[in-house]
């Protein structure tokens, strides 16, 4: 059974399409990520799902009832059982801890001493036992966080939705919290909708992924299915460091790196791609550098350190190619090197 | 968000009826009146018009409304700016103390600010005793009663609006702009002049053009400085006009006045939108200060003596003579009584009735605006309803209409069955509500602008109906501008005098009729003095009330 289902659903404002046309499954305790640069439609799509929107077409199912259909808001947002952890939190400013939590227990009707209980609960879930007194002011980013996150469980949800949750948060917080929410979610087998634009962040915490482009969803497929086999010229260059090879006649440069790649074509699930122009996508770990020229060589022009990897600028006649190595594989800027294509996928152009 | 629920299509139905009631069908009456519609007639005339337009009284009163509105706005820049730059940019000692008097002089009600002139300047003031009697340095009494003297007031009491709102611009000022010129080789007064100067021109122009329009609606000070002596502004030309029942003058004069005022106002507003290109940055790091070098102890006593004749001086004349048990005797401890403050405070008398009243009438017509403030606010921020903008421009816009516009606009309006309101208090509320709306709504909408709909929509998720997180969530949040819109819409009722004067029914006197009417009664300077300790008692305590609520945890959000 699925726990979420949108079919077909779009939303324009002022006359463009935020979201446009997206069919989406959400299965039972899983994480889904929907990735996409900034302005995608990607807080307008959670919205709709939250209620808080009005899709202009197309439905909305949660656990098997049916939401939002037709153009219409069936069940408002406070009878949907949807929690929601907001961009900016969102913390009531006049309430403190407790009261922040315990906001939807009250509504609910819950006596003061079952809030007690259930506040006292979610706070050691989120490792905040004896912050209730305090005043959302009074916290650090992490910690409202927490408070957000806390007040979106006591709801008990069937689907939580997080907007950009872990943005705010500096890197190593952003970990922490990013193991936290798996956590959580493993306990309490939560079905969760992350939404980010951080792919990177996208594919540490999602069981499955899908690809936002300007209200559209370009893809969506398991973590390492999209990682490995983008199908679009966006999801390649949008989900890590690509190199995309067109079958161009009148760039040498191309020509050549596009022959040498076709070859090395590895065909991903799902249905095989039909149609032309056939563009090559070329992840930069998957090109081999040598020090000695090899079948084609090229001049490094610049070396970028990560740590665990190096990145390098290779210049093939007049097209830069992007390279990574590990850490221990080392060349000179001005040093000439081999390379050779290991593999490579096709995806579909964009227009 | 989209769908209108019934009662938020029900505030909408309420507010337009009461910004119709209140502010759209008394102007219209006005209009409609100046241009020969009446009770009597339906043929469109501009007699009126001709009639203000040839009376000699009515053309001098508008030269002089515009003379008077434009020096006080030089005046008060002048005073202002020069204050405002000198304590936010240079190292002139005492200026807490400074900034004190300057708040204090911003309290003062204009009418007490020239009771107190009077004191001082008036035929036996004390400063013209002085100058003429005891050291009988001229010949002739200094003579306030005319234009000069209520410029004079005027300009002390708008001042302190300058020096706030330059204080902010002249801090607004991004700092390395300045420094950029000095590195350039601009000297210190090359750069005020080519760059700091330039940079705060916009506000300077903008406060300038506010200046000019709160004098042009001034009522009070005109009334009581030059009317005596046959010097009219429009606003005490409108009121002689009524006085005698010439009513062609008084429409047509109070529509020349609405016009001139809201053109004003207009232009005002527009360089308001305008003015945040001009201010390159709002960093607050500390300013660099200007060393004044051997100016400094000049400079800080110049502007101490420029604050104690403008501030302590009045201020401590009309505390004095408040105390007093005749005015115009010489001041000794013999000559000193509660006696005053016993007679306001008397059982029965009109004192005690018009301080109730005014309380009354003050807590209704705030309480009313602030109902009605959320209403409108609550409309153009939070619901898609065709024409809501119009709704907040017609709730604000009373801001530029004067008093005693608004005053004579309710008289028409009220004074016929089946709406015959005049010669009730109710004229009184309706049109003080009038005026408080636009403190009102602005605080409102100011405050609702500033909450995160995030806040509001995370209530909804967690199963609040609207109704409950317009309850928990919105009102608690918009409480601090709420009471700040409250305390100063009840302030203003507290202070003003035309709408008061204009309006009010015997048994509903105010203490701004109190105040007016003991001036031109034999009531004596003594028994007026007294009055205005207590008026400017309440509003340091209602401005302190401000400030804290100002600095609460909420402010910020
Ligand atoms: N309330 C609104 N009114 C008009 N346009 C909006 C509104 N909300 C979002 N948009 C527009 O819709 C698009 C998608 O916005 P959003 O969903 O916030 O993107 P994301 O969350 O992916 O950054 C953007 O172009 C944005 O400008
Ligand atoms: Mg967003």
């Amino acid at each position: 059974m699925l726990q979420a289902q949108l079919l077909n659903i779009s939303k324009q404002f002022a006359g463009a399409e935020a979201v446009d046309n997206v069919s989406m499954d959400i299965f039972p305790g899983e994480i889904l990520a929907v990735v996409g640069p900034s302005g995608c439609g990607k807080t307008t799509l959670l919205q709709l799902v939250a209620g808080l929107l009005k899709p202009d077409r197309g439905s909305i199912q949660v656990a098997g009832r049916t939401l939002s259909a037709a153009g219409e808001v069936l069940v408002p947002p406070e009878k949907r059982g949807i929690a929601m952890v907001f961009q900016n939190y969102a913390l009531w400013p006049h309430y403190d801890v407790f009261a922040n939590i315990a906001y939807p227990l009250r509504i609910k009707g819950y006596s003061r001493s079952k809030q007690k209980q259930t506040v006292e609960e979610l706070l050691e879930a989120v490792r905040l036992k004896g912050m209730e007194g305090r005043y959302p002011h009074e916290l650090s980013g992490g910690e409202q966080q927490r408070v957000a996150l806390a007040r979106a469980l006591a709801l008990n949800p069937l689907l939580l939705l997080l907007d950009e949750s872990l943005s705010n948060l500096d890197a190593g917080l952003r970990k922490e919290m990013r193991e936290e929410i798996k956590r959580i979610q493993r306990e309490l087998s939560l079905t969760i909708i992350h939404v980010t634009h951080d792919q990177q962040e996208a594919m540490a915490i999602a069981d499955r992924i899908a690809v936002m482009n300007e209200g559209k969803m370009v893809q969506v497929g398991a973590v390492e299915e999209v990682y490995r086999f983008p199908r679009t010229e966006f999801t390649a260059r949008f989900m890590g460091d690509s190199n995309l090879l067109r079958l161009n006649k009148d760039s040498p440069a191309e020509m050549k790196l596009w022959e040498m790649a076709r070859p090395k074509v590895i065909e991903g699930g799902g249905q095989p791609l039909q149609h032309t122009p056939e563009i090559l996508t070329v992840r930069s770990e998957d090109i081999k550098l040598d020090d000695v020229p090899g079948q084609l060589t090229g001049e490094i022009v610049e070396r970028i350190y990560h740590g665990s990897n190096i990145e390098y600028r290779l210049k093939f006649m007049d097209r830069i190619l992007r390279v990574k190595t590990p850490a221990d594989k080392f060349f000179e800027p001005g040093q000439q090197a081999g390379f050779t294509i290991e593999k490579a996928t096709r995806v579909r152009a964009d227009n | 968000m989209i769908k209108h629920a019934y009662w938020s299509r029900l505030l909408v139905i309420a507010a337009v009826a009461i910004l119709s009631a209140t502010i759209l069908y008394p102007l219209l009456v006005l209009i409609l009146f100046s241009v020969g519609i009446g009770a009597n007639g339906i043929s469109v005339s501009i007699t009126a018009y001709q009639k203000a337009f040839t009376d000699p009284k009515t053309l001098v009163s508008i030269y002089n409304t515009f003379y008077v509105a434009g020096a006080v706005s030089i005046l008060a820049i002048l005073t202002g700016g020069g204050l405002a730059w000198m304590l936010t940019r240079t190292d002139l000692p005492g200026k807490r103390l400074f900034k004190g008097l300057i708040f204090i002089a911003y309290i003062i009600p204009s009418y007490v600010m020239a009771v107190s002139w009077i004191e001082l300047l008036g035929r036996n003031g004390y400063v013209n005793r002085l100058l003429c009697g005891t050291w009988k340095w001229i010949d002739k009494p200094i003579d306030i009663y005319n234009l000069e003297g209520i410029i004079l007031v005027m300009s002390i009491h708008l001042f302190p609006l300058v020096f706030i709102t330059m204080s902010s611009a002249w801090r607004m000022n991004d700092l390395s702009l300045e420094k950029a010129a000095r590195l350039s080789g601009a000297g210190p007064i090359k750069t005020i002049w080519t760059v700091s100067l330039p940079l705060i021109l916009p506000s300077v122009l903008s406060i300038g053009l506010l200046i000019f329009q709160h004098t042009m609606a001034c009522f009070g000070v005109a009334a009581v400085i030059a009317l005596p002596t046959g010097n009219y502004i429009l606003t005490t030309r409108i009121y002689s006009a009524l006085n005698h029942l010439n009513l062609p003058i008084a429409t047509a004069s109070s529509i020349i006045l609405l016009l001139c005022s809201g053109l004003v106002f207009g232009i005002y507003s527009l360089s308001l939108g305008k003015k945040k290109y001009i201010n390159v940055s709002s960093r607050s790091e500390p300013p660099e200060l200007h060393g004044l070098g051997k100016w400094r102890i000049p400079a800080a006593l110049a502007v101490l003596a420029v604050l104690v004749i403008t501030t302590v001086i009045p201020l401590g004349t009309i505390v004095v003579s408040s105390f007093l048990k005749q005015w115009g005797m010489d001041i000794s401890l013999a000559g000193l009584t509660l006696n005053n403050y016993q007679i306001i405070f008397a059982n029965g008398g009109m004192g005690l009735r018009a301080i109730r009243n005014s309380i009354v009438f003050g807590v209704a017509a705030a309480s009313a605006a602030c109902a009605i403030g959320v209403a409108v606010a609550w409309t153009v921020n939070r619901t898609a309803f065709k024409g809501r903008q119009l709704l907040e421009f017609t709730a604000t816009w009373p801001v530029a209409i004067p008093g005693t516009v608004l005053a004579v606009a309710a008289i028409l309006a009220w004074i016929n069955p089946p709406f015959k309101l005049y010669g009730t208090p109710w004229i009184l509320v309706i049109t003080y509500v009038a005026a408080c709306l636009p403190f009102a709504v602005r605080s409102v909408s100011g405050s609702l602008q500033g909450i995160d709909l995030e806040l509001e929509h995370a209530a909804r998720i967690s199963g609040a109906s609207r109704w409950r997180v317009f309850r928990d969530i919105s009102l608690p949040i918009i409480g601090p501008g709420l009471k700040n819109g409250w305390i100063m819409s009840f302030l203003m009722v507290l202070r003003e005098i035309p709408i008061s004067i204009l309006l009010y029914t015997a048994g509903f006197e105010t203490i701004g009729v109190l105040l007016f009417s003991m001036r031109s009664d034999t009531g004596g300077l003594e028994a007026v003095s007294a009055v205005a300790v207590i008026i400017i008692a309440v509003t340091l305590g209602g401005n302190l009330l401000l400030e804290r609520f100002g600095k609460s945890r909420m402010e910020g959000i």
